[in-house]
């Protein structure tokens, strides 16, 4: 996958983050889906978007495209007030909400046809680019019916791609991805952001999230509970695990004790202690049990995210 | 007209617009070919009527246009009823608002694609019916009359009829659209013809001919019977019903979230 930028549009339209809302509210019936969200996205940047079912990603990204309303809240894209109903915001907007969308009895060539007549039109030439971009030149001719999950993915990448937008929204658009795709999809978003486009990415794969994003939110109970860069996030939550025979793990968290390391048992396996200390101690930590004779089968360094998110998001 | 256009496109691509075309063509080529072989089985003398009715120009003009429309018109209200409610389960209507699309202007766009490709529609079964009306009235060996004898009738039979169809597939794609639904649409026009059946006892009949489907017959059958229609009331009544559909779709369209 990839796809030269029309132009670098990271600074289309007025100065401001790509994306900043701020106290949004949804509620669905009695159940409020959203309770006074912000979120600011800079420009330019991969931005992770995370949260557990339910906490109100999804919600977030309709309300952001003008599928739905907001109770409460205001919302600006790239620079310019957005509100429901309004159009033009979106012009510069390439979203993906859920599953991709289309006509089953078109070719995915005319598919992009249809939905190129829509909002603002597209330059000449483009449906070819980003069939290309997302490998479906080969397939762009056969029905969209008798594509498989993630060839659906793949068009709905592209139609997202369609207008060169500034901002891309993305739910989830690693589902159905083999491998392999899944690692171009994310060279692409890369390439993308270098380019100075933004790029909005939802995902319930956490390691992919790492290897991409700069800077994340992680929402839950239709609340920010934490946003920044990737990396400081980490580091502040800095973590080792250390996997020891299942018959050693009492005696690996006195040793550790006797160093001042407080380790427990995680949800890793049997066998996995987490020690909530940064991530350079670990020679101490190894060297500590290794002298105590306690065999040491794995060591983790740092922190990951799945860690950090479950650590916010749980309870 | 770019919307149009890629309008146009998904709705004449869309098998069940071609399969529709193909079932009437053979429904109606079945009618006249069944009529014509049962005619000509009958006694020498009995078939008079039905020769006269069916194969004898310029009455069959009438008859051909009256059994169009009641065929074709269900029949287009059920395609265009699909068509409004594949924009919701397939979720396609979605992906042209979160591309900036005014949601009024896709619903529309779309209608007048529907509308448009149903005059096609409306023509080949139109000549589908004039050969079966011909070559009937040769298998029955009857006097079949003259089939110029009222040719100059057919641009004006042509119009009528496609606008009348529009209208019972407007309102499909209306009800259709705002129920989300295309069981809707085509019961909807169902149940305004059996009121209609069932009101033409109670309701007085200047009333009863501002109703859909009788303004619809009415519109055809002025233009294929009368040598001088008076088609202003029925036509004002069909175009009041597809105003009224397509304004129910785009104001539904307008407010409607999507999940």
């Amino acid at each position: 996958m990839h796809l030269p930028p029309d132009k670098e549009s990271g600074t289309a339209g007025p100065a401001g983050p790509a994306i900043r809302a701020r106290g949004l509210v949804r509620t669905y019936g009695r159940r409020r889906a959203l309770d006074g969200l912000d979120l600011e996205v800079p420009r330019g940047t991969v931005y992770g978007f995370l949260g557990p079912n339910g906490a109100g990603k999804t919600t977030t990204m309709r309300i952001l495209t003008g599928l739905i309303r907001a109770d409460a809240g205001s919302v600006e894209l790239l620079g310019q007030p957005f509100r429901w109903g309004d159009r033009e915001p979106l012009f510069d907007v390439g979203a993906l909400i859920e599953s991709p969308s289309f006509f089953p009895y078109l070719s995915a060539r005319d598919n992009l046809r249809v939905l190129a007549s829509t909002g603002r039109t597209p330059r000449a030439g483009r449906i070819d680019d980003v069939l290309d971009a997302v490998g479906l030149t080969g397939r762009a001719a056969d029905r969209v019916g008798t594509y498989s999950l993630g060839m659906k993915q793949r068009l709905g990448i592209a139609v997202a791609l369609l207008n060169d937008p500034a901002l891309l929204l993305l739910d989830e658009p690693a589902n159905g991805l083999d491998p392999a795709g899944i690692v171009e999809m994310r060279q692409m978003l890369l390439a993308l952001a270098a380019a100075g486009k933004t790029v909005l990415v939802s995902s319930h794969i956490l390691s992919e999230i790492q290897a991409m994003a700069d800077e994340v939110a992680i929402i839950a109970n239709g609340k920010l509970v934490r946003a920044g860069r990737l990396a400081e996030m980490l580091s502040a939550t800095g973590e080792v695990r250390v996997r020891v025979q299942p018959e050693f793990v009492a005696r690996a968290i006195d040793v550790l004790a006797g160093s001042g390391v407080a380790a427990s048992p995680n949800g890793h396996g049997a066998g996995w202690l987490t020690a909530a200390v940064p991530p350079g101690r670990s020679p101490d930590i190894n060297r500590a049990l290794v002298l105590a004779e306690v065999p040491v089968a794995e060591l983790a360094t740092g922190s990951d995210l799945e860690g950090l998110f479950l650590s916010l998001t749980e309870g | 007209m770019a919307l149009v256009r890629g309008a146009l496109r998904k709705v004449i691509l869309r098998p069940a617009t071609r399969n529709t075309l193909l079932v009437l063509v053979a429904l109606i080529a079945l009618v006249y070919l069944g009529f014509a072989v049962a005619i000509r089985a009958m006694p020498p003398g009995e078939g008079g009527d039905p020769i006269g009715t069916l194969f004898g120009f310029p009455t069959a003009y009438g008859t051909l246009a009256t059994l169009l429309l009641t065929i074709g018109g269900f029949a287009a209200a059920a395609w265009a009823g699909a068509i409004a409610a594949g924009e919701w389960s397939w979720n396609t209507f979605r992906s042209a608002v979160a591309r900036g699309e005014s949601r009024p202007r896709y619903v529309l766009a779309t209608l007048v694609a529907t509308v448009l490709v149903a005059f096609v529609g409306w023509l080949v079964l139109l000549a589908v019916g004039l050969f079966g009306t011909i070559a009937g009235g040769m298998i029955t060996g009857g006097p079949v009359g003259d089939p110029g004898s009222a040719v100059d009738r057919l641009p004006g039979l042509a119009l009528a009829g496609w606008w009348a169809v529009s209208m019972e597939a407007a309102i499909g794609y209306g009800v259709a659209f705002v129920a989300r639904s295309q069981v809707a649409g085509i019961a909807a026009l169902v149940a305004i013809y059996f009121a209609e059946q069932f009101g033409s006892v109670i309701i007085p009949a200047d009333v009863l001919r501002f109703a859909p489907i009788i303004a619809a017959n009415s519109l055809v059958g002025e233009w294929a019977r009368a040598t001088s229609p008076d088609v202003l009331v029925p036509l004002v009544a069909t175009t009041a019903y597809v105003l009224l559909a397509a304004g129910a779709a785009a104001l539904v369209a307008r407010r409607s979230e999507i999940a």
